[in-house]
């Protein structure tokens, strides 16, 4: 087929040639058009920018008298559906709207960047700026091939940055997706071109573009407050299908927000766990197990910053501020190359950049918190601060225990404060700067104070080294501490205080080659400062004596390199490797990480993706209970702790239907993990300078199906999934009789093998909207006593073996219906009020189980059940 | 870091409510041998062995012992066999060799033995106090000791004794109907006097503790402990109501032993949260001779005891807040004496022949019927019987 279109091309261009050649009439017969526009720009010196329809196989045939034979062509075209126009002596030629100026737009001038995309009278005029030409980089004569194209994706009100746009051409052979920073890179063929942009909740956007050379793009975005019935296609379901990567969930802050949650507050954690994969031992932790993972082996970053304990007031609230979050991706199979130091899965959280146009904020009242945030530009365009900060009245919650509990006294509260500034140097440097501070306090009967604390601080330098290649520096420093006030006995009154710091460096560069390639590489640092445990006495009184473990200092040091291999748009493979060394004193662990994924789309609409990676860890949160706990310090590996290490498989398959609205995805992984740590009956965890005595070594193994259905966009959006997962782990060393479970396989404390969840939301209108949230899991399993037997002077409980028994399977439905602000712009506050219940149904799910024969003849099993009936909650949120 | 524990259930507890849970472990095999006592040098031990039972079904009895022989041994061949009950009375053995318990289960005729014990001493106890607690509502019982440096680990053995009086001081009790009364008496019953101090009002009670009390001075820059809570008493708790007496035994115990009962306590206590540690059964130091992978229950320690005790005296103190209850009494008619005693459940306190006697509630009067006893410890602080 291809052959005879060509010596039809040959033909045409003979009789060309021939009817030139004999009379002022000229004549053209079946060419394509591509082939006629050619034909004038180079016959009649017509300057013709022209956008072929990518559908169009018409021929076209014109014949005229040599003066009238452009006007004749350029109808021809028209009659094939073509809009001709002209503008300052050149025409244009496209499908659609009639294309106009196409003055050189300002791109690189960041103070007209506003203007990109027209405010609400601009876009009424026949004239918006998608009619427009871009013209990149500076003519060469002579210039073929490709070039490349980069830019920075922001939002039009705020000038913030906007994550997850898809950039591509129609036909998808160029693609990308912009990153954290709104910045995306790609190649274009030299001449004329279309660009799309698309991103969930945005208008979408495309660009007719003039490729001359290699050249930037900044584009600014606006939200979509029309057509919740659009047939558009989200930049999640286009990324989907591009990306070779599996298992990596993305939840946006105001997916988050219609999430409903206890007490009302968007939380990004309780936001994590209603995805499929991961799963929780109660409601009222913020510990959560990814693929079967232990809570210690999920890498936190907040702003690369690791955060050591995501929660406050023991796991009801999350450690993130919601006004300043900006997007969170939860990476639970393909982790790319440039992170590492946990098995199981990587939990990225961004803040806000800070709008660059005017100061604005929040002010958020809930049950239990209050909130604020601020933000807006410091120097106009160049740099801008965010601020926020978050506190809690929650003591009344204590008040509401009897006064003979003993807690009647108690208090319990948290605060946090984020403070990020970024500045742009120039179009090619960016820095953040970012600091996290969290408190949390408790204490009852004046006697005990816990007090934990975790700071986070960083530096990033973004910079764009040259048109390809991107370089992003980045240092700062994580602590995380524990104190225990106990002053029961004024004369063995102390204070027992364990701390975690770190500080890093990190280097990562980003490097294309073509369009097929994407080289990233780099290198981490990290200097570990451990206080395992000191104890001191409080008063004078106290005849307490004082102690301290030896601190621990360590240095892992990891360089990576990856890439990102597209040859086509069917195909995509990404491959990386990662060599970490760890040095503790005289111990060194050194291992290399493997890190490939790899997909082929069947259509463009259907992917199949497999992955496979392996992961070390070299630091290990010492707890000895379910969840993680507030006592919980961590331990870095020395001569007897070994890393922990493990590998996952994975495959999916995606397919995205009814209309692409609707992303259906099915996964299958398989992971094994080795040295995960258990603990000996009676095992000391604080204060115990021989610690490695008491720890015994696990090997896990953990694999599921996930089946999921998204649909991100229109009316009704969210989405449900069911997730089949077993997590086992069997002690490594056989202790004879005193081996868990004979040495055993046994279930893991967050192993739930059936897993149902449904998230969803549906607007009535623009303001108003319902959204529904169901849970449904096997109960986790529990270790329970099965005989009694009376020991000194009481009776005393023998337990089965671990994990053996489960507390009854897990129901909760939440409801919220949610009231946004309306749109008048000139409005000077905007109010959202949430009105939940949370727990709709009621269902007294079990938190714990426990068993005692106070007050009665026999002992007798008790289910606690946290929310047991159904909680309601108001919250407000001011925007202004 | 066990108050923590309670913290963060208590607070889940003001949105959570309770409800009972049962699970199906009919199949779990139960057949483990609890071995308890320990070797008191310088005293009297008590050994006995028992079995694991089902967990459902009642508790209130403490379970049937397994016929045992139980010899305590020392490193230098003596030998000291318990009486048939497991009483064994080591008042003159030496304190400075090792011992260990050998037991014989006579159903099974398996043998078991610890691990050799080294007799460590035991500091007197300074003082036992008690400090009213009105945060808490409890009155809390507090222990002070020195001593030397080389043992710093103990476990208390403490029981608890109370007098307390019934509601009513009754002067008189009730015979009932028989042939040995005088004739106008046989139908009714008769009311006759208490006489040299007799009386159904004062009784007295006697609990062990059975909370697994240890402690270690091992932080501290000496072996002391001032005022460290031992043990506490809700206020409400009828314990209070009169006189209350903690006897307490501290014995110095080696690490193996404290982490034993430390851990015992754990599991017994602080499960249920899911920041309590996961459950687990930690292995004692006895041996099933025959098998050593049988798992055996229980630790057997040694060493000596220095005892103490406190009296509480509400007269004093006023710190019981009792759960009023109200009370009636009424005069009855001598032909009505019989049926009130027999199906009313009514006894007669006081009044005379000619006025009428008053009678009330029996458990009113009786304060035996509450519990007690009439059994007063020699040691007991009043005269009255």
């Amino acid at each position: 087929m291809r052959h005879v279109r060509t010596i039809v091309a040959a033909l045409a261009c003979l009789i060309i040639t021939m009817s030139t050649a004999s009379a002022q009439q000229v004549e053209v017969k079946r060419v394509s058009s591509d082939s006629l526009v050619r034909f004038i720009k180079t016959r009649f010196n017509e300057k013709v920018y022209f956008l072929k329809d990518a559908e169009d196989v018409s021929d076209y045939s014109v014949s005229a008298d040599s003066k009238d034979f452009v006007k004749a062509a350029l109808s021809e075209l028209g009659a094939k559906g073509y809009t001709v126009s002209s503008y300052g002596g050149s025409w244009f030629v496209s499908r659609g709207n009639p294309i106009s100026a196409s003055l050189p737009v300002g791109f690189f001038d960041q103070d007209n960047s506003d203007i990109v995309y027209g405010d609400g009278e601009e876009s009424n005029t026949q004239v918006t700026f998608q009619n427009k030409i871009y013209e990149i980089g500076e003519y060469k004569e002579g210039r073929k091939g490709k070039a490349y194209v980069q830019g920075y994706v922001r939002d039009a009100a705020s000038g913030e940055p906007i994550v997850g746009v898809a950039v591509h051409s129609p036909d998808g052979t160029a693609y990308s997706v912009t990153d954290s920073y709104g910045f995306y890179r790609l190649q274009l063929p030299v001449g004329d071109n279309r660009l799309n942009f698309s991103g969930y909740s945005l208008e979408e956007l495309q660009l007719n573009l003039l490729v001359h050379d290699d050249g930037g793009l900044d584009v600014t975005m606006k939200e979509m407050v029309t057509a919740l019935n659009g047939a558009v296609v989200s930049a999640e379901s286009v990324s989907h299908h591009r990306d070779s990567r599996m298992g990596i969930e993305k939840v946006r802050m105001n997916t988050i927000r219609k999430i409903p949650s206890a007490f009302g507050e968007a939380d990004v954690i309780k936001a994590v766990l209603t995805l499929p994969g991961v799963k929780t031992v109660g409601e009222a932790s913020s510990g959560f197990n990814v693929r079967g993972g232990a809570v210690d082996q999920n890498l936190i970053l907040f702003n690369d910053g690791t955060v050591f304990n995501p929660s406050h007031l023991f796991g009801i609230f999350s450690a993130f501020n919601p006004d300043i979050v900006n997007e969170m991706e939860l990476y639970k199979s393909s982790i790319p190359a440039e992170f590492g130091g946990r098995i199981s899965s990587v939990l990225d959280i961004h803040s806000k950049e800070g709008n660059s146009n005017k100061l604005t904020g929040t002010i958020g009242l809930g049950m239990l918190t209050s909130s604020f945030s601020l933000e807006g530009p410091i120097a106009k365009g160049k740099t801008t601060f965010v601020l926020g900060g978050r506190t809690t009245y929650s003591n009344w919650i204590l008040n509401m225990l009897p006064e003979n509990s003993g807690y009647n006294g108690g208090k319990a509260s948290f605060s946090d404060i984020n403070a990020g500034i970024t500045h742009r140097f120039n179009e090619r440097n960016t820095l953040h700067a970012n600091v996290y501070w969290s408190a949390d306090r408790f204490s009852f009967s004046g006697d005990t104070t816990f007090r934990y604390s975790n700071l986070n601080a960083s530096v990033k330098l973004r910079s764009q080294l040259s048109l390809r290649h991107t370089m992003t520096l980045s240092g700062g420093m994580d602590g995380y501490s524990n104190r225990l006030d106990d002053n029961c006995n004024p004369y063995t009154a102390y204070t027992l205080a364990t701390d975690v710091r770190q500080a890093h460096a990190k280097a990562d560069f980003s490097y294309s080659i073509g369009q097929a390639h994407k080289l990233s590489y780099g290198a981490q640092g990290i200097f570990y400062d451990m206080n395992p445990g000191t104890t001191t006495a409080i008063g004078e009184k106290s005849f307490f004596e004082g102690a301290a473990l030896d601190k621990e200092n360590a240095v892992e040091a990891a360089a990576y390199a990856g890439d990102t291999w597209s040859p086509d748009r069917r195909v995509a493979v990404e491959y990386g490797t990662r060599f970490t060394a760890f040095l503790n004193h005289g111990t060194t662990y050194m291992a290399p990480d493997f890190r490939i994924s790899g997909k082929y789309s069947f259509r463009d609409n259907l992917s199949l993706k497999a992955g496979f990676n392996s992961m070390h860890q070299n630091i290990h949160m010492l707890t000895n209970s379910s969840s993680i706990s507030p006592m919980d310090t961590w331990k870095i590996s020395d001569e007897r702790i070994r890393p922990q290490s493990g590998w996952q498989a994975a495959s999916g398959l995606y397919w995205t239907v009814a209309d692409n609205k609707v992303d259906l995805s099915l996964e299958g992984y398989w992971k094994q993990m080795s040295r995960y740590l258990d603990y000996k009956s009676g095992a000391q965890l604080s204060m115990n300078p021989n610690l490695a005595d008491d720890l015994v070594e696990t090997r896990g193994k953990a694999y599921g199906v996930e089946v999921m259905a998204r649909k991100t966009l229109g009316k009704l959006n969210g989405w449900v999934s069911y997730t089949w997962s077993r997590a086992l782990l069997q002690e490594m060393e056989d202790r004879g009789i005193e081996t868990i479970n004979g040495g055993k396989w046994y279930n893991a404390p967050h192993d739930k093998p059936h897993d149902f969840k449904l998230v969803g939301n549906y607007m009535f209108t623009h303001r108003y909207s319902l959204s529904i949230n169901i849970d449904y899991s096997t109960g986790r399993p529990v270790t329970i006593p099965i005989a009694k037997y009376w020991y000194k002077e009481g009776w005393r409980l023998a337990y089965s073996e671990r994990n053996s028994y489960r507390i009854p399977d897990y129901f909760r439905m939440d409801m919220a219906f949610n009231i946004d602000p309306g749109h008048y712009l000139k409005q000077l506050a905007h109010m959202t009020v949430t009105l939940g219940v949370y727990n709709v149904t009621g269902r007294k799910n079990a938190y714990s189980i426990y068993y005692t024969n106070h007050g009665g003849a026999s002992i007798n099993g008790y289910k606690i059940s946290v929310f047991a009936c159904p909680v309601p909650y108001i919250n407000l949120n001011l925007k202004f | 870091m066990k108050r923590l524990i309670y913290l963060i259930t208590a607070m889940l507890a003001a949105v959570s409510c309770v409800y009972p849970f049962t699970a199906d472990i009919s199949s779990v095999n139960i057949d483990s041998i609890v071995i308890e006592g320990d070797i008191i040098i310088g005293g009297s031990s008590h050994f006995k062995m028992s079995e694991m039972l089902a967990i459902e079904g009642e508790s209130n009895l403490q379970p049937q012992d397994v016929p045992a022989t139980f010899t305590v041994e020392d490193d230098k061949g003596g030998k000291y066999q318990a009486d048939a009950d497991g009483n064994l009375d080591l008042t003159s053995a030496p304190s400075d060799r090792r011992y260990r318990l050998r037991a014989v289960n006579h159903n099974s005729s398996k043998e078991y033995v610890s691990s050799w014990q080294t007799i460590m001493e035991t500091c007197e106890i300074d003082s036992l106090s008690f400090m009213p607690n009105e945060s808490n509502g409890t009155l809390d019982l507090r222990i002070s000791l020195h001593g030397p440096d080389d043992y710093r680990l103990y476990q208390f053995i403490m029981d608890e004794v109370w007098e307390y009086k019934a509601f009513y001081r009754a002067t008189h009790y009730y015979v009932e109907p028989s042939s040995s009364l005088p004739l106008d008496y046989r139908n009714s019953g008769m009311i006759v006097p208490f006489e040299n101090g007799e009386n159904t009002y004062y009784c007295w009670k006697r609990r062990n503790v059975p909370t697994l009390n240890v402690i270690s001075n091992e932080d501290l820059s000496e072996n002391r402990l001032v005022n460290e809570k031992i043990h506490a008493v809700p206020n409400y708790d009828n314990k209070l109501s009169y006189i209350y007496c903690l006897n307490v035994s501290a014995m110095a115990i080696s690490q193996e032993h404290l982490s034993y009962l430390k851990h015992l306590n754990e599991v017994s206590h602080y499960t249920g949260s899911l920041f309590s540690p996961n459950p687990s059964e930690m292995r004692g130091n006895i041996r099933c001779v025959s098998d050593t992978t049988e798992f055996v229950l229980g630790y057997i320690g040694a060493g000596k005891l220095s005892s103490s005790r406190v009296f509480y005296y509400n007269d004093k103190v006023h710190f019981f807040k009792p759960v009023y209850e109200a009370h009636s009494s009424k005069i009855i008619a001598k032909r009505d004496w019989y049926r009130s005693w027999k199906f009313d459940g009514l006894l007669p306190m006081n009044g005379d022949p000619v006025q009428g006697y008053e009678w009330a509630e029996s458990r009113c009067i009786d304060c035996r019927l509450m519990g007690g006893n009439k059994e007063k410890p020699e040691y007991w602080p009043n005269n009255h019987n």
